[in-house]
């Protein structure tokens, strides 16, 4: 039978899952190597158990992907690769709400499971990419802090950037 | 792990700022008198650190000001160290004492990276009464242009923190009678609503905009212009340091002119500076090119002449590789051919005929050598020199002018043949956006 390993969430649920699923997270993945033959379940007191329901489906989804790609994941971020870039599946999964996109970046961050932070966080890029300052605003529900005067000297600043 | 140097100035410069508090106070009743407390010198900036904590346990602020307080207890001796340096800058400043306040600035930031922030989070947390110093705390933005003396910026009025953070607990007194909220990094736009990029922690709002960085540039400025925060996200030292090695990491791109020397500006400003040009140099620039042939015709009454449109296009990538192509394809249809595919196995049916493949890179002046090939003439190799251009109106290296185009024959090195650039048009950059999509 597959070796498994009890995770058990912030809300005290349970979650049994094969070990190399669980060893996606290079955190989970060290405590069982410094405690192979612990039974008692893993506590992962930061992540909620809708969270991290989530987090079990990517890694399932992703168990036997290399590790090597997992390593520079970001690597391949430009040209003609860029819209290839995030695999439909993952795209699919990654559209969540807002609320759920955080918790998932949070958690992919606590639990270090690279790729999918990095997909999260290029999530979140993507919302902000071609968007205007007003737009980036109220998509983020982010206020204006800057005065008229800062605004006109940010402007001047970032001149480059602007259509040509 | 405090050095007795730093001690002894901050003694000094305490006493200083006591004295000049005091002398604001005989004209100023808005200030809020200084007690004989004020007169022990904390050794180490903890002890001050306490009394505005526990004030502001004391003092019934709204919801925000309790986070602050818990927060100001969590600040360490060495952040109380920079947060002096850096009123004491001010006051530098506000004397005309520039040099002595450069000085401080410097010291200050390097204590801390972020002092001006942190500066402006415990003025308001402060300062709550006096609407105009709320104002004015919002004021200069969270960057080292604040550093910039004399540039008009000397107007605002600080109150000075170190007279602040002595008697802190008078001033948070004052501050309760106040049920204005106290101002935070970044506050909700709509207040039912929570704002979940400015919960992330900062190291992971860094990862989002290096994903960013890489997507588009552009972005990232645009980015910058949200507000302070995200500003100050944009400005640091790190990202650019990474996005220097991120684009300069390919061996074909190390080319440094001769005459480029390292740059005055900060390590900052010029990694900024080189991801910045060098991203510009990137994406499609399209050269149009015209010629008159004469028609044939039976009817001597008329001369038809036919206007031939050709263009020459470049396609850069970030990689270091670039495309090449000489086609009558119109820029709607030729730029979705742009594609890297020298074994025509992308493009369904044969290779794009005259598309060429090379390699290419940009020096810090702006002048550009590519060298590519066409795959069906494999025994020729083309040589181009150009020189990037700006111009304010349509923007950064929006222009490429030719310098020089060459080919030679492998099977006659000797002889380089040099093109005439007569009928050769500059390019011009192309904002292309579909290649993401």
């Amino acid at each position: 039978a597959m070796e498994t390993v009890t995770l058990k969430s912030g809300d005290e649920k349970l979650f049994q899952v094969p070990r190399n699923v669980a060893s996606k997270s290079a955190l989970i993945s060290s405590m069982l190597e410094t405690a192979p033959n612990e039974t008692e379940p893993i506590p992962v007191k930061n992540v909620q158990s809708p969270v991290l329901e989530k987090i079990i489906e990517y890694c399932t989804k992703h168990a036997n992907d290399d590790p090597e790609d997992d390593e520079d994941s970001d690597d391949e971020m430009d040209g003609p690769l860029r819209s290839t870039d995030i695999d439909p599946w993952d795209l699919k999964f990654i559209d969540v709400g807002m609320e759920m996109l955080y918790e998932i970046i949070m958690a992919a961050n606590y639990l270090d499971i690279k790729p999918l932070l990095n997909l999260g966080c290029k999530t979140v890029a993507n919302m902000i990419k071609g968007k205007t300052p007003d737009e980036i605003r109220s998509r983020f529900n982010i206020p204006n802090d800057f005065t008229p005067e800062e605004e006109e000297q940010i402007k001047k600043e970032n001149e480059w950037a602007e259509d040509r | 792990e405090e050095n007795p140097d730093l001690d002894a100035f901050r003694r000094k410069w305490q006493a200083e700022v006591r004295a000049k508090t005091h002398r604001k106070q005989s004209t100023d009743p808005g200030i809020t008198p200084a007690t004989s407390a004020t007169t022990v010198a904390p050794s180490g900036g903890s002890g001050s650190g306490d009394i505005l904590a526990s004030a502001a346990d004391h003092s019934k602020l709204p919801s925000t000001g309790s986070a602050n307080s818990a927060w100001t207890s969590s600040l360490s001796s060495k952040d109380h160290s920079a947060l002096g340096l850096y009123s004491q800058a001010i006051a530098f400043e506000q004397e005309g004492q520039l040099g002595e306040a450069l000085q401080c600035y410097q010291r200050a930031f390097r204590l801390h990276g972020h002092v001006d922030n942190l500066y402006r989070k415990v003025t308001q947390l402060k300062v709550t009464t006096n609407p105009a110093t709320i104002t004015t705390t919002a004021g200069p933005s969270s960057t080292k242009s604040m550093v910039h003396v004399g540039d008009g910026t000397k107007k605002v009025d600080y109150p000075p923190v170190t007279a602040a953070l002595d008697n802190g607990d008078q001033v948070l007194d004052q501050g309760t009678g106040s049920n204005q909220p106290l101002p935070l990094p970044i506050e909700p736009l709509n207040p039912d609503q929570p704002c979940w990029i400015a919960e992330l922690p900062r190291e992971l709002q860094v990862i989002i905009l290096r994903h960013l960085l890489v997507m588009d540039l552009a972005s990232v400025s645009r980015f910058a212009q949200v507000c302070q925060t995200f500003r100050a996200l944009t400005q640091e030292t790190a990202l650019w340091r990474w996005a220097c090695e991120y684009v300069f990491s390919s061996p074909a791109l190390e080319i440094t002119d001769g005459a480029a020397k390292p740059s005055s500006g900060g390590i900052a400003n010029d990694a900024r500076r080189r991801i910045i040009d060098r991203g510009s140099i990137r994406g499609v620039y399209v050269s149009t090119c015209y010629y008159a042939r004469p028609g044939r015709t039976e009817n001597t009454w008329y001369q038809p002449v036919h206007m031939v449109t050709y263009y020459r296009y470049m396609r850069f990538y970030r990689d270091g590789r670039c495309l090449k192509w000489l086609t009558t394809d119109e820029p709607k249809k030729a730029i979705k051919a742009l594609k890297w595919d020298p074994l025509g196995i992308m493009s369904i049916g044969s290779r794009r005929k005259g598309l060429m493949y090379g390699t290419y890179a940009v020096s810090t002046q702006g002048q550009l050598w590519a060298v590519v090939c066409d795959p069906d003439r494999p025994t020729l190799t083309f040589f181009i020199h150009a020189q990037a251009k700006s111009s304010a109106q349509r923007g950064r290296h929006n222009k490429l002018n030719w310098l020089s185009y060459a080919s030679m024959n492998l099977k006659y090195p000797d002889e380089v043949v040099t093109y005439s650039l007569t009928d050769f048009r500059p390019f011009y950059f192309s904002r292309v956006r579909s290649y993401g999509a």
